[in-house]
């Protein structure tokens, strides 16, 4: 296969058009049929805070991700307790209403080429929504996953705004139905944290259990003999709007 | 001494008496009734996790900081049985109505509720916490 330099070309558009409109001039790339995308986490020991050492991410397949499913925001949902997985937010808009995952549809208008892809959080090593946050509520945890601090966020939504993946929401409402061990409130900024909570125990996050194609895999990035480091090596892989330097731990193959 | 100073000294001690008066009040009614709802698990327990009960009354919003920060920022989770969390405490303590539902701890009459509207410290945690035990 040729080695093409691919090179994200609509960095004028807004971000918000971005996901929608990216055209990405890159060679497709299957990965080799059979090889399921799953790793189980390693768990950390029981009492112990989360390390460096590790640095946790998701390799997303583009290829496998099915044209219609949308499995992993459903387990989003559930697991975390929005949208349908809660019975909040009844008297916000659509557009109002928290969206930690979305299903993106794309299309290359050069080529015509479509495919879709979930994309959530990218929990950025340098986040933009941690520089513009002024109280320290959007915080990175040791091991690279982003989370706001609801107890000092003060809903001021410079981080929904510095954001570029759009990866935040804000609740408008008052809540009462949230899981026990995801709060979520009025005035807060939320978004994707990567299931820290089934992580911390050594689980994967509920979208990659849900995923029946095997598009989504997660791991260590760190550690370099970890599946998702193994497969990062050997198979090319994009960061979405790289030209930002922002160092994702998401990373997608066959855009 | 000077008339304006007796005067000062003169409210200092009424305010002081009046303010002993009220804490004392307090006390009296903290060791009087009990929080603990009969139907909740912890009226099944000899003692809460933290034995101390007036230690607990005094201070569990310095361990919910601790613990909160520990949990959420260094991953630091506990489960089980005791588990020691603010989860754990609502599992714990919540009561059930006459259909066997858990009544939120926060309702009127209710274990975290009724003393904060007592020294009216307003209940935060439950803007964002889930205020029920988890039962599916
Ligand atoms: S994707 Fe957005 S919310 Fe997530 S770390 Fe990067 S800037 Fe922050
Ligand atoms: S909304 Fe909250 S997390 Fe976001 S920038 Fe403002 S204070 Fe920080």
């Amino acid at each position: 296969m040729s080695q093409v330099k691919v090179e994200f070309h609509q960095a004028d558009l807004s971000k918000r058009k971005l996901l929608k409109a990216a055209s990405l001039g890159g060679a497709a790339l299957a990965v080799a049929p059979g090889i399921k995308l799953f790793q189980a986490a390693h768990a950390k020991p029981d009492g112990q805070p989360v390390t460096d050492k590790n640095r946790w991410g998701l390799l997303i397949d583009v290829n496998r991700c099915a044209d219609g499913c949308n499995d992993c925001v459903d387990a989003c949902q559930t697991e975390n307790g929005w949208g349908s997985g809660s019975t909040d937010e009844q008297n916000s808009r659509d557009d109002q209403k928290a969206q930690w995952i979305r299903k993106v549809s794309v299309k290359d208008p050069q080529t015509r080429r479509e495919f879709n892809m979930p994309v959530m959080c990218q929990h950025c090593e340098n986040p933009p929504c941690q520089d513009v946050c002024p109280t320290g509520a959007s915080f990175q945890r040791e091991d690279g996953i982003s989370m706001v601090d609801r107890h000092i966020c003060i809903g001021c939504r410079y981080c929904m705004m510095a954001c570029p993946y759009k990866a935040r929401s804000f609740v408008h409402e008052a809540l009462s139905d949230q899981r026990a061990h995801q709060p979520r409130g009025k005035g807060c900024v939320e978004s994707c944290t990567l299931c820290a909570h089934r992580v911390d125990k050594g689980k994967i996050p509920a979208c990659v259990e849900s995923c029946q194609h095997g598009a989504m895999l997660f791991g260590d990035l760190n550690d370099p003999q970890s599946p998702i480091s193994t497969k990062l090596a050997s198979i090319p892989s994009r960061q979405l709007r790289e030209d930002l330097k922002l160092n994702t731990g998401v990373r997608y193959t066959g855009i | 001494m000077n008339i304006r100073l007796r005067k000062l000294l003169a409210r200092f001690l009424l305010f002081s008496v009046l303010s002993g008066l009220g804490l004392m009040s307090m006390n009296l009614v903290y060791a009087g009734a009990s929080e603990v709802l009969s139907g909740s698990r912890a009226a099944s327990l000899d003692s809460c996790v933290i034995p101390d009960t007036d230690d607990m009354r005094r201070n569990h919003m310095e361990l919910l900081f601790h613990k909160r920060d520990q949990t959420m920022r260094q991953g630091i989770r506990t489960y089980g049985d005791n588990e020691v969390s603010l989860n754990g405490c609502i599992a714990c303590h919540a009561a059930k109505d006459d259909q066997g539902q858990y009544i939120p701890v926060n309702e009127e009459g209710q274990f975290c509720q009724t003393c904060h509207v007592r020294v009216a410290a307003k209940l935060d945690c439950f803007d964002c916490h889930r205020t029920t035990p988890e039962t599916n």
